[in-house]
């Protein structure tokens, strides 16, 4: 009787195979999120520190320049 | 701030990374056992692929280091290094929710996990030395010769699933898949993050030229947490 139940819940749920994972897209649009996520804070955040190190040297070479008689 | 170079690999990059992701969530098919939640492997392998080639190349540049002294080989093994721990991250925590479905636990200390997680504190700590050596010669040294060490670990994370009892699956490759259309998603991604890879490496090893040319100018480490221009200013007339 459980066996013919857990079959029914499989055939309406569309798994066909014993064992098969149903379900669970919540666990891969979480994996989608954290990886996609989080290469594209990683990107945005090295775009901030290479216009922050290229305004600390072109400051550099300004202060040199107005030094240099 | 971008040259041409630059915008074609983060053009190519977001170009793979949209149609991989279209193909892994929408054209292929559920797999056999883990159903949908297999589409998962799409993003989190292509992170571990691209992650041990980033650590390699880390070693690599780091042991050229050692041999030539070149600053540029430095910066690359910085900069690889650093990109190979973000892609560690998302590969534990992508790991992880994978897991839970699947095995129905979140972590487990497992040969491949564990190994993956020392690997991450171990290129953690190779940032850490970097960031805290201030005299630029011996950082680069010291971090070439810990470069090295680290990325031994490489082979083991990598031989991890053949060598011990794991509940893991076996090493992912493209020829382990059955369907063409998974073929595909996994492949496409993986072109991507190698993109993203060369694009975030190009990119840092930039940032790496800059706070070197401040440091070759001051002979003082770079005020890197400097964010507004007065306090910059202020640094500047030291």
């Amino acid at each position: 009787m459980t066996s013919l139940l857990v079959w029914a819940a499989q055939a309406a749920s569309g798994a066909d195979k014993v064992g098969m994972v149903v379900g669970g897209w919540e666990y891969v649009y979480a994996a989608y999120i954290v990886v996609l996520g989080g290469i594209s804070i990683y990107g945005i955040s090295l775009m901030l520190r290479l216009k922050q190190a290229r305004n600390l040297v072109s400051k550099l070479k300004a202060k040199t320049s107005n030094k240099t008689p | 701030m971008l040259n041409r170079v630059d915008l074609v690999f983060l053009a190519l990059a977001l170009t793979l990374v949209g149609v991989g992701s279209y193909w892994g969530l929408v054209v292929a098919p559920p797999e056999e056992f883990m159903g949908d939640v297999y589409r998962i492997i799409y993003v989190h392998v292509p992170s571990g692929w691209l992650m041990m080639v980033a650590y390699t190349v880390s070693g690599g540049a780091s042991f050229y280091y050692l041999w030539s002294s070149s600053d540029r080989a430095d910066r690359l093994a910085e900069a690889t290094a650093e990109v190979g721990v973000v892609l560690n991250t998302v590969l534990l925590i992508s790991g992880s929710i994978w897991a839970r479905p699947t095995w129905g636990i979140w972590w487990t200390w497992d040969p491949r996990l564990t190994s993956a997680a020392i690997m991450f504190f171990m290129y953690l700590g190779y940032l850490a030395l970097r960031a805290f050596v201030e005299e630029p010669e011996k950082r680069a040294t010291w971090a070439a010769v810990v470069g090295i060490l680290v990325a031994i670990n490489v082979p083991i994370v990598w031989y991890s699933v053949k060598l011990w009892n794991t509940l893991h699956q076996p090493q992912s490759t493209t020829s382990s898949i059955p369907s063409f259309d998974m073929k595909l998603a996994l492949r496409l991604n993986a072109f991507a993050f190698l993109a993203f890879l060369v694009f975030f490496t190009r990119i840092r090893m930039r940032i790496a030229m800059y706070l070197r040319q401040y440091e070759g100018e001051y002979n003082e480490p770079p005020p890197i947490q400097a964010v507004n221009p007065n306090k910059l200013a202020k640094v500047g007339e030291a």
